[in-house]
C-alpha cells in the first residue's frame, strides 16, 4: 500500500501551467525518483505535497488522509528537505537541529538527543558547536538533510538535496539516504541528475514542463525504447535524410541528430551484430559506430525530443 | 506557548550572535539625541554669545568717554564687548560680519546734546547677515536715546552749564559747579522717593519637582520634542526587526517552517514580540536616556512605559501588515520606510502640530497613531489621566495588524506569491 498519493495534482501560475495532472504514489521503504529539468515543475509538486502551494486541483494523500484534511498530521508524519540551505547561519549545527526538532513538537530533551544522535550518523558530531555559516557546502547539505529527521517523518520529500556539493560529499549523502529507505521510510526524490536517479531509485517519474511523462523501474523506462542497445553513428551528415535510406524506418527510430551524429535505437529488438551490419551497409560513408545501453537520459529524449542535459 | 517561545529563543540567539544591525539601529537615536542634547542642553546655565559691535566715537568729549568706560563695566561686560573703532574699519568689519553693528557718536554730539534747541542724532549701522545681535543692540540704542530724551526734558536749564563742565569751554567756578550739582541732586530727590522702593517686582526662580534633584521643569522643551522623534525611530526600529520576515522568506527557513506544524500566524507572531521587545528596550533607552540628556523628568514615567509597550505592539503590527502586503525584501526596502516616514511626519513626529497645513492636521493626523502617541505622552507629562485610552487603542490595533497581515501573508504565499 502506498504511503503518499498524488492524484491529477494542478498549480497555474498566471497563464502559466506549472504542474499539469500529476499523479504518482510512493510505498514504505521505497525511493521514488522525480526527474525532470530545471523548472519541469518538481519543486511545485513537491511544494504542493508538503502544503506550501495550495494546489488548483488534485488530491495528496499522505497514510490514507488527505493532507487538507488534517494538514497537522500530515505535517507530523512527513519531512521536508528543501533544495535551498534553509538553515540559520548564525546558530551552531546542533542549535539549528534541536529548533527544527522542537518546531517539529519534539520536547526539549528529546530532541537535544535526537540532535546528538543525528550529528553522529551524519559525521558531524566533531562540528557540533560551530557556526553553520564555517561549514562546507556539503557539511550543510547534511545538517539541512539531518533537520528533516528529527521526528523520524515515515515521508521524506528531498528536493535536489545534493545541489551543489562534491562528489564525495554527493556519495556520503545518497548512502545516508539508502539507510533511510531501508528502516522503512517513503522517499520522493527530485533531480536533475540523471546518475542520482538510476543509482538511487526504485521508480523514477520523468517530468517536463509540468507534465509526468513516464514512471516505472529504470528496466521499464529502458524499455519504453523498444530494445536493449542503442547505435550511435558517426558520418557526415549533412543534408542527410536517414529516413529516406531504404529499409532504415523500419530498423531504427532516430533519438538525436546532428551533421555528424546520429543516435538510434534499435526497433523489434535486434540483436546487436544485426544492427552494426545494417547500420555499416547504409547509403553513407560511417566514421564510426558505437554501441551503448539507453541511459534515462535517452528516455528523456525519446520522450521530448531533447537531453535532459540542454 | 512552547513554539512560540521556541521561535523568540531562536531570534534572540540570532540576534545576539550578529548584533550589529540592532546596535546600529539603537546607536543612531542615541546618538541623534546625544547631538541634540550637545547642542540645546545646559541652555540656563550657559552665558549668551557676547554682543561684538562697533563704538566709533566722532566727539570724543568726556562725556561719550564715560560712555565708553560704561560699556566695560559690570553687567554690561557680560554681555557686550564693544570695540572702539574709527568709521572706515568699523564699517568694513560690519561688512565683514566681524562684527553685530557700529554705533557712531557724530563729532559735536555733546556739544548739540547739551547746548539744547538742536536735533542730535546717534547713527547705527546694522549687519544685515545676523539678525538677533543688530537687533540688541538697536534696543539697546534706542533705551539709551530715551534715557538721553529725558535727561533733556528734565535738566534742559542746567544743560547748558553742563555743557561748559563737559566741553571745558569757559568752564564754571567750584562754587558754581557745587551749586549745580545740589540743584541736580534736588531735582533727583523726588524722582527717588518714586523709585525706590520699588512696588512691584518679580522673582526669577526655576521650580523643581519632588525629588528631582536641582533638574526639571513643569514643561520641558525636550520632553515635548522627544515623544515625537522616539515615535518617528521606534517605527524604524520595529520595521528593522520585522524585516526579518522577508529575510526567512528568502532564505526559505520560513518555508520550512510551513511545512512543520507551526502556522503563518504563530511565525508572526513571534516575530511582532521579538519586535516588541526590541522597540520596548530601545524605548526605554531613548525616552529614559533623553530624560537624562536633557535634564528632564517623566512626571508619569509608569504610564509612559505602558504606552512606549503599547505603540510597540502597534510598530509591530503595522510591519507585519506590510510584510502581508509586499513579502518581498525588494519592496520592503523602499515602501517600509517610506511609510513610516509618512506616519512620522502627518502625524507630528518632526513638526509640532500647528505647524501642519490645516487640512492635514485638521483631518489626517488625528487618525493617526503615531499622533495618538506623541499627544498622550505630552498630555501625561503635563498631567493627563486618560493615557490608557490610547495604550488600548494602540495595543487593539497593533493585534488587529497582526490578524490581517496573518490572513494575507497566509494567502499570498499558499499562491505562490512572494513579491
Amino acid at each position: 500500500m502506498s504511503f503518499l498519493q498524488v492524484s491529477r495534482l494542478v498549480k497555474c501560475f498566471g497563464a502559466t501551467r506549472a504542474v499539469d495532472g500529476v499523479s504518482f504514489e510512493v510505498r514504505p521503504g521505497e525511493i521514488y525518483g522525480l526527474l525532470g529539468p530545471n523548472g519541469a515543475g518538481k519543486t511545485t509538486t513537491i511544494s504542493m505535497i508538503c502544503g506550501l502551494l495550495k494546489a488548483e486541483s488534485g488530491e495528496v494523500v499522505i497514510d490514507g488522509t488527505g493532507f487538507w484534511t488534517d494538514p497537522s498530521r500530515a505535517r507530523r508524519l512527513m519531512g521536508v528537505v528543501p533544495q535551498e540551505i534553509a538553515l540559520y547561519e548564525e546558530l551552531s549545527g546542533r542549535e539549528n537541529l534541536e529548533f527544527w526538532g522542537r518546531l517539529a513538537g519534539l520536547a526539549a530533551k528529546e530532541a537535544k538527543q535526537r540532535a546528538a544522535e543525528l550529528l553522529e550518523a551524519l559525521a558531524l558530531a566533531d562540528r557540533a558547536h560551530d557556526a553553520l555559516k564555517k561549514y562546507s557546502g556539503g557539511m550543510k547539505r547534511r545538517i539541512n538533510l539531518g533537520c528533516a529527521l528529527l521526528h523520524r517523518p515515515r515521508l521524506l520529500l528531498l528536493d535536489e538535496p545534493t545541489v551543489g556539493i562534491d562528489p564525495q560529499a554527493r556519495l556520503k549523502l545518497l548512502e545516508f539516504i539508502r539507510d533511510l529507505a531501508a528502516s522503512g521510510t517513503a522517499i520522493l526524490y527530485t533531480t536533475h541528475y540523471l546518475e542520482e536517479a538510476e543509482t538511487l531509485c526504485q521508480r523514477i517519474g520523468i517530468i517536463d514542463q509540468g507534465r509526468l511523462l513516464a514512471e516505472g523501474t529504470l528496466a521499464e523506462l529502458q524499455q519504453r525504447l523498444g530494445g536493449r542497445h542503442l547505435f550511435q553513428l558517426e558520418a557526415n551528415l549533412a543534408g542527410v535524410q536517414p529516413d529516406q535510406w531504404p529499409g532504415f524506418a523500419q530498423q531504427f527510430q532516430i533519438l538525436q541528430r546532428s551533421d555528424r551524429h546520429l543516435l538510434l535505437a534499435a526497433l523489434n529488438d535486434c540483436d546487436p551484430a544485426a544492427g552494426l551490419k545494417a547500420l555499416l551497409a547504409l547509403p553513407v560513408q560511417v566514421d564510426n559506430v558505437s554501441i551503448k545501453r539507453p541511459s534515462l537520459n535517452d528516455v528523456f529524449l525519446e520522450l521530448t525530443g531533447r537531453a535532459l542535459r540542454e | 506557548m512552547t513554539m512560540l517561545q521556541v521561535l523568540l529563543a531562536k531570534d534572540f540567539k540570532r540576534a545576539r550572535r550578529n548584533p550589529v544591525p540592532y546596535l546600529i539601529h539603537l546607536c543612531v537615536p542615541l546618538l541623534i539625541t546625544a547631538l541634540l542634547g550637545l547642542v540645546f542642553s545646559g541652555g540656563q546655565d550657559r552665558p549668551l554669545a557676547r554682543i561684538k559691535f562697533a563704538v566709533v566715537d566722532e566727539d570724543q568729549s568726556i562725556l561719550t568717554r564715560l560712555l565708553r568706560g560704561a560699556l566695560n563695566q559690570n553687567q554690561a561686560s557680560e554681555h557686550l564687548e564693544p570695540v572702539f573703532l574709527e568709521r572706515i574699519p568699523a564699517l568694513l568689519d560690519v561688512t565683514n560680519s566681524l562684527l553685530s553693528a557700529a554705533v557712531i557718536i557724530p563729532k559735536g554730539f555733546t556739544s548739540d546734546f547739551l547746548g539744547g534747541g538742536r536735533r542730535v542724532k546717534l547713527e547705527l549701522i546694522k549687519n544685515p547677515a545676523q539678525q538677533i545681535h543688530p537687533a540688541i543692540v538697536e534696543e539697546l540704542l534706542a533705551t539709551v536715546v530715551t534715557g538721553m530724551n529725558a535727561l533733556s526734558r528734565n535738566f534742559g536749564d542746567d544743560l547748558t552749564a553742563w555743557r561748559r563742565i563737559f566741553t571745558g569751554t569757559n568752564p564754571p567756578g567750584m562754587l558754581e559747579v557745587g551749586a549745580l550739582l545740589t540743584k541736580t541732586a534736588g531735582q533727583l530727590e523726588p524722582i527717588r522717593h518714586r523709585l525706590d522702593p520699588i512696588p512691584v517686582t518679580y522673582e526669577k526662580e526655576t521650580q523643581s519637582a519632588p525629588g528631582a534633584g536641582k533638574a526639571g521643569s513643569d514643561w520641558n522643551m525636550f520632553a515635548y520634542l522627544l515623544p515625537g522623534m522616539a515615535a518617528l525611530f521606534l517605527l524604524f526600529l520595529a520595521d528593522a526587526a520585522m524585516r526579518d520576515v522577508p529575510r526567512e522568506l528568502r532564505l526559505h527557513t520560513f518555508d520550512r517552517i510551513r511545512t512543520l506544524p507551526a502556522s503563518v500566524g504563530l511565525f508572526l507572531t513571534a516575530k511582532v514580540l521579538f519586535a516588541l521587545i526590541i522597540v520596548t528596550l530601545c524605548a526605554a533607552i531613548l525616552l529614559g536616556g533623553g530624560a537624562v540628556v536633557f535634564s528632564f523628568h517623566w512626571e508619569r514615567p509608569l504610564e509612559v512605559a505602558v504606552l512606549a509597550i503599547a505603540y510597540g505592539l502597534f510598530a509591530g503590527g503595522l510591519m507585519a501588515l506590510l510584510t502581508g502586503l509586499w513579502p518581498g525584501e525588494k519592496k520592503a526596502d523602499v515602501l517600509n520606510n517610506l511609510v513610516a516616514l509618512m506616519l512620522g511626519l502627518a502625524g507630528g513626529c518632526t513638526f509640532p502640530d500647528s505647524a501642519l497645513p490645516p487640512f492635514m492636521r485638521e483631518h489626517i493626523s488625528p487618525w493617526l497613531p503615531t499622533h495618538w502617541f506623541i499627544e498622550t505622552v505630552r498630555a501625561t507629562q503635563l498631567g493627563a489621566t486618560e493615557w490608557w485610552i490610547t495604550a488600548m487603542k494602540l495595543a487593539l490595533l497593533g493585534i488587529a495588524l497582526l490578524a490581517l497581515a496573518t490572513w494575507l501573508l497566509g494567502r499570498k504565499l499558499e499562491a505562490g506569491v512572494r513579491e
